[in-house]
């Protein structure tokens, strides 16, 4: 998991003074926050709208963020992706649950081998599937701690939530979903 | 927006939790976007950003120096009825810290620097040219003493305006001053009845007058390079002798409204001028001059001016044009930064 380098106080600092300087933060957090809307939206077109909007949306309001140590810029921009989603489903008004992804894109990592990252979108499919059973609330906190790569405290700063009800959530999720995807991964002779 | 399951379940700390198997590596993995859409939608937040910055510059207006516009309206405008007064204390102060520089200076002996900065200026020209192209002349000064008590002394970039479409970043350690003066030496020249049309590749010359023109019809967006050879260079780059005799040629180029955008005398330590990869943003007809540097010497005139363009994209430079801000002769006042100016910065030596 690739959590704030030393360096992202001052990536942030220098970004503010200058919002060129974005670019930085911009590909650093882009793969997590694509891969979050991604699986929470479904569709490559609306993701793709939703990360402009999220990015831009960081950009514009990077004057008024307050650094508060590490995982304080995660937390206030996935805040933003939470907000732009909530907003989304209220604008098309369709029912805030994950969609299902018809066809898993390709999936990238700069840690694993190939050979385990191709092993891995068989997996994605049947978690994504899984999480689409949980409630709405579940599915938003194991999200961001799945695919946005979040802690438990970033998540509970982004969501408004106190820690302790995000680690119950998070709990209570990954009993279901082991349940759910023991027996998939089982089917499908993966576990 | 607090969820009451949190009072009802006190759970384990999750965060110390090990995720199962199949789960454990699903945050390294990340979904791939369409190809190019990362880069796309970078490219657009970048020319958001540059947009949001010269707005915020125009907005800004000018360059903060050390004393504020107060000050200068203060002492610089005297008949200005308008104008406030400092309040006495703060006058006080200022002399209290002028005075402590004063001692400071006096006791550290005569500053290297001048108050007065000239750019492009004696000393650096090797044949002895006097003339400034532009020039930056500081008012006024007042050292700031820091907390170890040293004298501060602001150091800014400055990016002298010659003519409206080019700029030369100077960096410079301006005294803490709080007005600078800005002045430019340069007059449109008087055309002659003939002006030779040039050409990419040679173009054969010979300089009987004082100067020679040549003009050059460019569609915009696109470089030139000119290099004057002179077939008797007075000096020849790795030789120190100077040959009376010779010619010293000297490059200058108009836009097509007629201003100055640049001014090249000796190149890599010969007296023959180049200019490389000059951006021609607008359109129209650049008048090119090329001159001896020591007007009535020489016997042997004879040059050669070499052309090349290459056609680029200069939109960037375009865009970047309207943060740019000329001064007139005489201006005094703060100097607005351009920050983003382009990094294009042919030297530029004095004139004849």
């Amino acid at each position: 998991m690739e959590w704030q380098s030393p360096e992202e106080s001052a990536l942030v600092a220098q970004a503010q003074r200058d919002p060129r300087a974005f670019r930085d933060l911009y590909r650093q957090y882009f793969p997590r926050v694509y891969t979050y809307v991604m699986a929470r939206v479904g569709n490559e077109q609306d993701a793709e709208d939703l990360v402009s909007e999220i990015f831009l949306a960081a950009l514009e309001s990077l004057p008024h963020f307050h650094y508060r140590g590490a995982g304080s810029f995660s937390a206030w921009l996935f805040g933003i992706a939470h907000h732009r989603l909530v907003d989304f489903y209220r604008r098309t008004r369709r029912t805030p649950v994950m969609a299902l992804l018809d066809e898993i894109p390709d999936l990238v990592s700069d840690t694993l081998p190939p050979d385990h990252v191709l092993m891995q979108k068989e997996t994605f499919l049947h978690i994504h599937h899984a999480i689409a059973s949980l409630p709405r609330r579940r599915q938003e906190v194991v999200t961001l701690k799945y695919f946005g790569g979040l802690r438990n405290r970033e998540i509970a700063e982004a969501l408004n939530l106190d820690e302790r009800t995000v680690a119950s959530h998070l709990h209570r999720a990954l009993v279901e979903l082991d349940k759910k995807c023991r027996l998939l991964l089982a089917k499908d002779g993966v576990l | 927006m607090k969820d009451d399951n949190a009072l009802f379940t006190p759970e384990p700390d999750f965060e110390n939790d090990t995720p199962p198997d199949w789960l454990r590596d699903m945050p390294q993995v990340h979904l791939s976007p369409r190809p190019g859409f990362q880069h796309d939608l970078e490219n657009r937040l970048m020319a958001h950003a540059v947009e949001r910055n010269t707005k915020k510059m125009q907005a800004n207006g000018h360059l903060k120096l050390h004393a504020d516009e107060l000050v200068q309206r203060e002492y610089s405008s005297p008949g200005d009825p308008t104008r406030r007064r400092l309040p006495l204390t703060l006058i006080a102060a200022a002399l209290l810290i002028m005075m402590m520089a004063g001692a400071f200076i006096f006791l550290r002996g005569p500053s290297p620097e001048s108050p007065t900065h000239t750019f492009g200026a004696a000393g650096q020209d090797p044949d002895g040219g006097t003339q400034p192209l532009a020039q930056v002349t500081v008012v006024t000064a007042t050292a700031v003493p820091s907390r170890s008590g040293e004298l501060m002394m602001p150091t800014v970039v400055l990016y002298e305006p010659v003519g409206l479409l080019w700029a030369r970043c100077v960096t410079c350690r301006l005294q803490d001053a709080p007005i600078v003066e800005i002045g430019f030496a340069m007059e449109k020249p008087e055309l002659p009845g003939f002006i030779n049309t040039l050409k990419e590749g040679d173009n054969e010359g010979t300089l009987e007058a004082g100067s020679q023109f040549w003009v050059y019809s460019s569609a915009g967006d696109e470089t030139l390079t000119l290099h004057a050879r002179a077939a008797h260079p007075a000096r020849v780059a790795g030789d120190g002798e100077f040959d009376g005799q010779g010619l010293d040629t000297v490059l200058l180029v108009y836009n097509p409204s007629g201003q100055l955008i640049i001014a090249v005398d000796d190149t890599n330590g010969a007296s023959n001028a180049k200019i490389e990869g000059l951006p021609l943003i607008q359109p129209g007809a650049y008048l090119i001059e090329v001159r001896n540097w020591a007007k009535g010497l020489g016997d042997s005139a004879d040059y050669t001016l070499v052309a090349e363009t290459e056609a680029v994209d200069l939109e960037f430079l375009r865009q970047q044009m309207t943060t740019y801000r000329t001064y007139p002769l005489g201006y005094e006042g703060t100097v607005a930064p351009i920050n983003t100016m382009p990094f294009i910065t042919p030297s530029v030596t004095p004139l004849p």
